[in-house]
C-alpha cells in the first residue's frame, strides 16, 4: 500500500504512533483480548491535554496525544465500559456528529483494527451478517471452514475483537435481528459443517459497536428485544461556539492541505460560517432573535465541508482568499437539500437576523450583499 | 511551593489544636454524609464539652425545638431582616426585604452535631453573626437566599482546573469523587486535612477585598471571638463545626487577639425574626431551582441511612444504596404509565455498568453520577433528548423524593400568617372581625391602592378564601379597561389562616408563596408549552403582572418567544402581538414598564408574522377575513411602532401576491395595502385587478375586488380606471353568470358606510352614467 495515494487511512495508521505510544507506558489493567487499557483508550479519544506521555516505571516517550473528540467526557467513560462488559455499544445522534469517527476511534483503540466493519444498508442480507460460501469450493469440497467466507461479525468473534456496525436501522428489522441472538449466546452455529467445527464461540474481547440513526427518513424501527442487548449513548452537536468555532478552522485547514489547495483562511470569515450554522441548529440567534429551523442538519461537519468548498471554489475560481461570497454560496449547496421550505428559511435568516447585523459588524455587511447568491 | 509550605502550617494548626491544645476544627460541607459521619465518630470519641456551629447565632435559642422528640428533617430555620424605613416613606414602593435558609436534614453535618453533642451533654452554640448583622455587611442585593451557599468554591478557578482534570462535570460530583468516596476508610484526622487542604485552595482564588466587601471577613471575625470566649469559659474540649472554607481562616485568627468592630444599635423600626419552618426534599433539591440546595436529597438520605447500619462485613454503603436505587427505578418503570417497563435483566446490567465505571474512575462502589451513568447507559434506549428525556426526569425525581419534616406545635405561628397579619394591618384591612367589607382601588393614581390590589391578587391566587373583585378592569381577559377603579370584597375567616398555614410550606411569606405557585404554572407551561398558546402564555404574564411580579413576567415573556419559534399559525400570532401592545399601553397601571422586552418580542412576533404571510396565498377562503384584518392591524401597527421594519412586511406581502394564487381574497387584500404603502402604484393595480377580473372563473374576480376593497376602501372613488374596468367585466357577463357573481360582489361592496357609497356613485357618475351600475349601488 502506498498511503500518500490513499484518500482517507484508518484510524489505526493514522494514529499509529500515538497508539504504540500509549501500549509502551500503559500499565493500568486491561480486559482481556484489549489491545489497551481503558484509561488508556480513554486518554487516546480525549487527549493527554497537551502533555507528553509518560509512567511512573517508564521513560517519557515524547508524545503528545491530540484529542479527537469534542463534548461529553462522560460519554466516553460510559462507552469505554459499556465495551468492556456484556452488551453491545449502540451510538445515535443527528448525522455528523461523529458517531462513526468515534467507533473508528473506539475500535482502532481497543482491538487495533478499524476495518471490521459491516455497512448496513437496506440490502443487507442475513448472510452478510453471520457467514457466506464460495460456491466454487462449497461445490468441489462440501462443507468446510476453506469453502466458508466469514462475515465481519465471524471473524471478530473468533479472534476477540470489536466488529462495527454502521447505520445499522438502515437494515430491515429483521435482518438486524440476526444479532440477537449472537449478542446474548455470543456464539454462531453453522449448522452445515456439524458440531464440532460448525460452533463459534466468541473470543473474549468481542463486541459489537453499532451507530444508528433514529429519526432520518429511510430508517427503521428497532425491536425491543435488539435494544435490550445494547447501551445507548447519544452523541450531540458542540454547544459551544468558540470549541466549534476552533474546531471548524483547524479542520477546513487540514482538509485543505491534504486537497493540495493552500488557502489563506481568515477567522472572521469561519467565524460567519460557525455562526450561521449555530444560530440554524439552535433556532436561536445570539441576540435572541427566534430563527426557523431548517430541515436539513445543520452539523459541525456539514459546515466543515462548506468551508472546505468555499476553499476550493476560491481557489479555482477566486484569488485563493475565502470571502463572504465564497461563503453563501457554497452554503446553498448545504442547507437546500431537498425541502425548498429551507430557502424560505435562509432567506429570512438574512433578511432579519444578517440584515441587522450588517448594520452595526462590516464582515456580516459584506455577508449580507452576497445574499444575491442564495436565488 | 509557597503554597505547599502554607498548607503544611495550616494543617499542623489543625492536628495541634486536636492534640494539645482543646479546639478541634472541623471543615465541612454543607449536606454531606461524609462530613456528618466523620463528626459523629469524633463527637463520640472525643466527647467534647462544647460544640460550636456556623449558623446565625440566634438559631441557638432554637435549639430545643430542634432537638424536640417531635421534629423530623428537613426543616429550616428562616430568617428575615426589613431595615427600618426612611423617614419620609410614604409606602412608595415595598421596603427591601432580605430573607435566608438554613435548612436541615438528617444527614446535615450541623444536625448530627447537635444530635450527637446532645447526647454528650455538649454547651451547643451557634456563633456566626445574625441575619440583620449579615444582611447589614453584605452589599449584594439578593433578598432570598441560601445561608449555606458555596457560591466561592463554585467560583474558585483551582476547583475548575481540578473539575476539568478530573473528567467530573461539576462541583458536586468532583465533591464526590473526592470526598464521599472514600471517606470510610480514613482516619478522621486525615479526612479533616483532605477536606482543609481542599478548602484552602479553592480559597486562595478569592481576593481580600470582595471577602471585606460581601461580609465574609466579618462573619468570620465574629466567629472566631465566639471561640475565644468558650475558650475562656469552658474546660474541656471545644468542636468547632464550620463550613471548609471558613474553617481554613479561623485558627490563625482565634490567635490574634480581635476588637468587637462597632455595629449599628438595633433600630426599633426594622424588624427581624427567627423561626424554624417545615421544610421539602423538593425545596432542598438544587435542580428545582430553589435558593437553597443540593441535588438529591432522597439518594443521600438513603445512604445516610445505610451507613448508619454499615459494619465491616456488610457491603459498601454506596454499592448497597445504588443497589436498591437500581431495582426500586426499574420496578417503578413497570407501573408507569408512559414509560416501557424495564427488566431484571437491565437492573443487572445497569449495576454491573454503575460498578465498572466507579473502578474505572477509582471509587470504592458506585457514586451518584456513576449511578446515573449506568442508568443513562442501561435505562434509555434511544436517543438522549427523546426516551432518555423521559427516564432522566424519572429518576431524578426518584432521586430527589418527596419528604416533608415535621414541626413540634409549641413552635409558634408560622411566619407566611405573622406575614399576612402584618401586611393586612398595615393596608387597613379588617382582619379582627368576620364581616364582610369593601375597599375601593384607585390603580391609576395611588400607588398604595396598586399594593393592596396586588396583595389581594395574590391571595386569590393562591386560592387562599379572603377578597373578591366586584368591578374592575379585567385586564387578563382584556374586559373594563375604561375603569380605573377596582373594587373588592373580603371577609377574614379562620379558613383565610388555616388555608394559609397549609400554604407556609411553599414560602414564609404570601410574596414567597405566589412565587412559587407561579413558579410551578411556568413548569407546566414549559413542559406542555408546546400544545398552548402564546396567548394563553401572554395572560400569566398579565396575572403576574397584576400580582407585582414583574421579574416573573419577565421569565414567561421568554418562554413566549419560544412558543412563537413553534406557533404556524397566522391569526393566533397577531391575538399574540394585539395583546402584548394592550399590556405595553396599559404598563402603568401594571406596573409593566419594566418588561422591557415587550418591544422586542413584538417585532418578534412581527418577523415570524412576516415569515408566515407567503404561504397564507394558500388558506382557505373562509379564513380570509380573519387573515385581511390581520394585515390592517399588522400595517397599524408598523405606522405606529418605529421599531417595526416596514419593508420586511411589504416585501412578505409582494411574495404573497406574486405566487399562483387559489385565493383571490388574499391576493386581494395584499394588493390593496401595496397599494395604500406606495409600494404598487396606480397604473400597476389597476393591471392587476384587470388580470383577475378577466380570468375565466368568474368568482375570482369578484372575490379579488373584495380583498381589494377590504384594506384600501379609497381605492374604489380614487382610482376611476378601476371603476371601469369593472364596468367592462360586468358588460360581458350574461344574465346567468351577471346572478351568479351577484352575491360575492355585494359583499365586496357591503362595508361601505353610506357616505362612501355616495362618494362611489359621484365616481361612477363622472366616468360614466350607465344605469346597471348605479343599480348595484342601490342593491348593496
Amino acid at each position: 500500500m502506498t498511503p500518500a495515494k490513499t484518500l482517507r487511512e484508518p484510524a489505526e495508521i493514522r494514529y499509529a504512533e500515538e497508539l504504540s505510544a500509549l501500549a509502551a507506558i500503559d500499565e493500568a489493567p486491561k480486559p482481556s483480548g484489549w489491545n489497551l487499557s481503558p484509561r488508556a483508550v480513554r486518554t487516546f479519544i480525549l487527549g493527554s491535554d497537551g502533555k507528553t506521555l509518560g509512567s511512573k516505571s517508564k521513560k517519557k516517550t515524547g508524545t503528545v496525544i491530540s484529542q479527537k473528540f469534542y463534548g461529553d467526557d462522560a460519554l466516553i467513560d460510559r462507552a469505554i465500559i459499556t465495551l468492556a462488559g456484556n452488551r453491545g455499544l449502540m451510538l445515535v445522534g443527528e448525522p455528523g456528529t461523529a458517531k462513526s469517527m468515534l467507533s473508528e476511534l473506539l475500535a482502532a483503540a481497543i482491538s487495533g483494527n478499524s476495518k471490521n466493519t459491516i455497512q448496513g444498508t437496506a440490502g443487507t442480507t442475513e448472510d452478510q451478517i453471520k457467514y457466506s460460501w464460495n460456491y466454487a469450493l462449497l461445490l468441489s469440497q462440501g462443507a468446510s471452514l476453506q469453502a466458508l467466507v466469514a462475515s465481519p461479525i465471524f471473524t471478530a468473534m473468533k479472534d476477540g475483537k470489536l466488529v462495527r456496525f454502521e447505520e445499522i436501522t438502515r437494515c430491515p428489522p429483521e435482518i438486524q435481528d440476526a444479532l440477537v441472538s449472537i449478542l446474548s449466546d455470543k456464539v454462531l452455529h453453522i449448522p452445515e459443517l456439524g458440531d464440532e467445527t460448525g460452533t463459534v464461540f466468541a473470543q473474549k474481547g468481542f463486541n459489537v459497536i453499532a451507530t444508528a440513526n433514529l429519526r432520518d427518513r429511510g430508517v427503521h424501527e428497532m425491536s425491543s428485544a435488539l435494544k435490550r442487548r445494547f447501551n445507548f449513548e447519544t452523541v450531540e452537536p458542540i454547544r459551544n461556539k468558540t470549541l466549534e468555532l476552533q474546531l471548524v478552522m483547524a479542520q477546513t485547514q487540514a482538509l485543505l492541505t491534504d486537497a493540495e489547495a493552500t488557502i489563506e483562511l481568515d477567522m472572521n470569515v469561519i467565524d460567519l460560517l460557525v455562526t450561521t450554522f449555530h444560530d440554524l441548529r439552535e433556532g436561536r440567534t445570539e441576540e435572541g432573535t427566534i430563527v426557523e429551523k431548517p430541515s436539513t442538519v445543520m452539523s459541525t461537519a456539514e459546515a466543515v465541508s462548506v468551508g472546505v468548498s468555499a476553499g476550493l471554489d476560491a481557489r479555482y475560481f477566486g484569488n485563493s482568499v475565502v470571502e463572504s461570497e465564497h461563503i453563501v454560496r457554497n452554503l446553498v449547496g448545504t442547507v437546500l437539500k431537498d425541502n425548498p421550505e429551507d430557502a424560505k428559511k435562509l432567506k429570512h435568516y438574512f433578511d432579519v437576523v444578517v440584515k441587522s447585523r450588517a448594520r452595526t459588524k462590516p464582515e456580516w455587511e459584506a455577508f449580507y450583499h452576497a445574499r444575491k447568491w442564495l436565488k | 511551593m509557597r503554597h505547599s509550605t502554607e498548607i503544611q502550617t495550616l494543617l499542623q494548626a489543625l492536628l495541634r489544636s486536636s492534640e494539645q491544645e482543646k479546639i478541634i476544627y472541623f471543615p465541612i460541607r454543607h449536606h454531606s454524609p461524609a462530613c456528618a459521619w466523620h463528626i459523629q465518630q469524633l463527637i463520640r470519641a472525643e466527647k467534647p464539652a462544647a460544640v460550636l456551629i456556623e449558623g446565625p447565632s440566634d438559631i441557638t435559642e432554637l435549639i430545643p425545638f430542634i432537638l424536640h422528640a417531635k421534629t423530623r428533617a428537613p426543616f429550616a430555620v428562616y430568617t428575615t431582616y426589613i431595615p427600618a424605613k426612611v423617614a419620609d416613606e410614604t409606602l412608595r414602593s415595598d421596603p427591601h426585604r432580605f430573607a435566608g435558609y438554613y435548612p436541615f436534614c438528617d444527614y446535615s453535618p450541623e444536625l448530627v452535631a447537635l444530635r450527637e453533642g446532645a447526647k454528650v451533654k455538649a454547651n451547643l452554640q451557634f456563633i456566626d453573626l445574625t441575619f440583620t448583622d449579615q444582611a447589614r455587611e453584605s452589599e449584594t442585593n439578593s433578598q432570598i437566599r441560601d445561608l449555606q451557599q458555596e457560591s466561592y468554591l463554585q467560583r474558585s478557578k483551582y476547583i475548575s482546573l481540578l473539575i476539568k482534570k478530573s473528567g467530573c462535570r461539576n462541583h458536586d460530583e468532583l465533591w464526590d469523587h473526592l470526598f464521599e468516596s472514600s471517606f470510610l476508610t480514613l482516619e478522621t484526622t486525615q479526612f479533616i486535612h483532605n477536606v482543609a487542604a481542599y478548602c484552602y485552595m479553592a480559597r486562595q482564588d478569592s481576593p481580600t477585598k470582595l471577602l471585606q466587601s460581601d461580609g465574609t471577613i466579618a462573619r468570620e471575625t465574629a466567629m472566631a471571638m465566639a471561640i475565644q470566649a468558650a475558650r475562656s469559659q469552658i474546660t474541656g474540649k471545644i468542636l468547632v463545626v464550620t463550613g471548609g472554607f471558613h474553617t481554613v481562616a479561623l485558627p490563625s485568627m482565634v490567635q490574634q487577639s480581635l476588637k468587637e468592630p462597632t455595629r449599628p444599635k438595633k433600630n426599633p423600626l426594622e424588624e427581624s425574626q427567627t423561626v424554624l419552618m417545615r421544610y421539602s426534599f423538593e425545596q432542598l433539591d438544587a435542580i428545582n431551582g430553589y435558593a437553597a440546595g443540593m441535588p438529591a436529597p432522597e439518594y443521600y438520605q438513603r445512604i445516610w441511612q445505610s451507613i448508619q447500619t454499615y459494619n465491616s462485613q456488610s457491603d459498601h454503603p454506596f454499592l448497597t444504596v445504588t443497589n436498591e436505587w437500581l431495582v426500586d427505578i426499574s420496578a417503578q418503570t413497570r407501573s408507569h404509565r408512559h414509560m416501557s417497563g424495564l427488566s431484571t435483566a437491565d437492573a443487572i446490567a445497569a449495576l454491573e455498568q454503575s460498578r465498572r465505571l466507579a473502578q474505572f474512575r477509582g471509587h470504592p462502589a458506585p457514586l451518584r453520577e456513576d449511578l446515573l451513568d449506568g442508568v443513562r447507559s442501561c435505562f434509555v434506549k434511544g436517543a438522549m433528548d427523546a426516551d432518555g428525556l423521559l427516564v432522566m426526569e424519572f429518576v431524578a425525581g426518584l432521586l430527589r423524593g418527596d419528604r416533608i419534616g415535621d414541626l413540634p406545635v409549641d413552635v409558634g405561628v408560622p411566619p407566611i400568617v405573622d406575614d399576612f397579619r402584618k401586611q393586612a394591618t398595615r393596608f387597613r384591612l379588617q382582619i379582627q372581625t368576620s364581616i364582610a367589607k369593601s375597599v375601593t382601588l384607585d390603580l391609576y393614581r395611588k400607588a398604595n391602592h396598586r399594593r393592596i390590589s396586588r396583595f389581594l391578587h395574590r391571595l386569590q391566587f393562591l386560592s387562599i378564601p379572603f377578597g373578591s373583585v366586584i368591578t374592575g378592569p379585567d385586564f387578563v381577559k382584556g374586559r373594563g379597561l375604561d375603569r380605573i377603579q377596582e373594587i373588592w370584597e373580603y371577609r377574614w375567616t379562620p379558613q383565610t389562616e388555616s388555608v394559609l398555614i397549609e400554604r407556609s410550606l411553599y414560602g414564609s411569606t404570601i410574596e414567597e408563596a405566589a412565587i412559587h405557585q407561579i413558579q410551578t404554572e411556568i413548569d407546566h407551561l414549559e413542559e406542555h408549552g408546546k400544545g398552548r398558546s402564546a396567548t394563553e402564555a401572554i395572560a400569566m404574564v398579565i396575572q403576574a403582572c397584576c400580582m407585582g411580579m414583574q421579574h416573573h413576567a419577565q421569565y414567561i415573556l421568554t418562554l413566549i418567544a419560544n412558543q412563537i419559534s413553534e406557533d404556524s399559525a397566522f391569526d393566533s400570532l397577531i391575538a399574540a402581538m394585539n395583546q402584548l401592545v394592550l399590556l405595553w399601553q396599559s404598563r402603568e397601571p401594571l406596573e409593566a414598564q419594566t418588561l422591557e422586552t415587550i418591544p422586542e418580542l413584538i417585532l418578534m412576533l412581527y418577523q415570524r408574522s412576516c415569515y408566515l404571510i407567503p404561504d397564507l396565498v394558500n388558506s382557505p377562503i373562509e379564513a380570509a377575513n380573519a387573515i385581511l384584518d390581520g394585515f390592517c392591524t399588522v400595517r397599524e401597527l408598523v405606522q405606529t411602532q418605529a421599531q417595526l421594519d416596514s419593508e420586511l412586511f411589504l416585501s412578505a406581502l409582494a411574495n404573497l401576491s406574486n405566487a399562483a394564487s387559489s385565493n383571490p381574497v388574499i391576493s386581494g387584500g395584499a394588493a390593496g395595502i401595496l397599494y395604500t404603502s406606495g409600494s404598487l402604484d396606480r397604473p400597476q393595480v389597476i393591471a392587476l385587478a384587470i388580470g383577475y377580473l378577466n380570468s375565466s372563473q368568474v368568482r375570482v374576480g369578484a372575490e379579488f375586488l373584495r380583498g381589494l376593497l377590504r384594506t384600501c376602501r379609497e381605492i374604489a372613488w380614487n382610482v376611476s380606471e378601476l371603476l371601469v374596468a369593472i364596468d367592462e367585466q360586468l358588460s360581458t357577463w350574461d344574465e346567468a353568470s351577471f346572478l351568479g357573481i351577484l352575491p360575492e360582489l355585494r359583499l365586496a361592496f357591503a362595508e361601505f358606510t353610506p357616505q362612501e357609497t355616495d362618494k362611489i356613485a359621484e365616481a361612477v357618475q363622472i366616468c360614466m352614467a350607465k344605469p346597471i351600475w348605479a343599480t348595484l349601488i342601490t342593491l348593496s
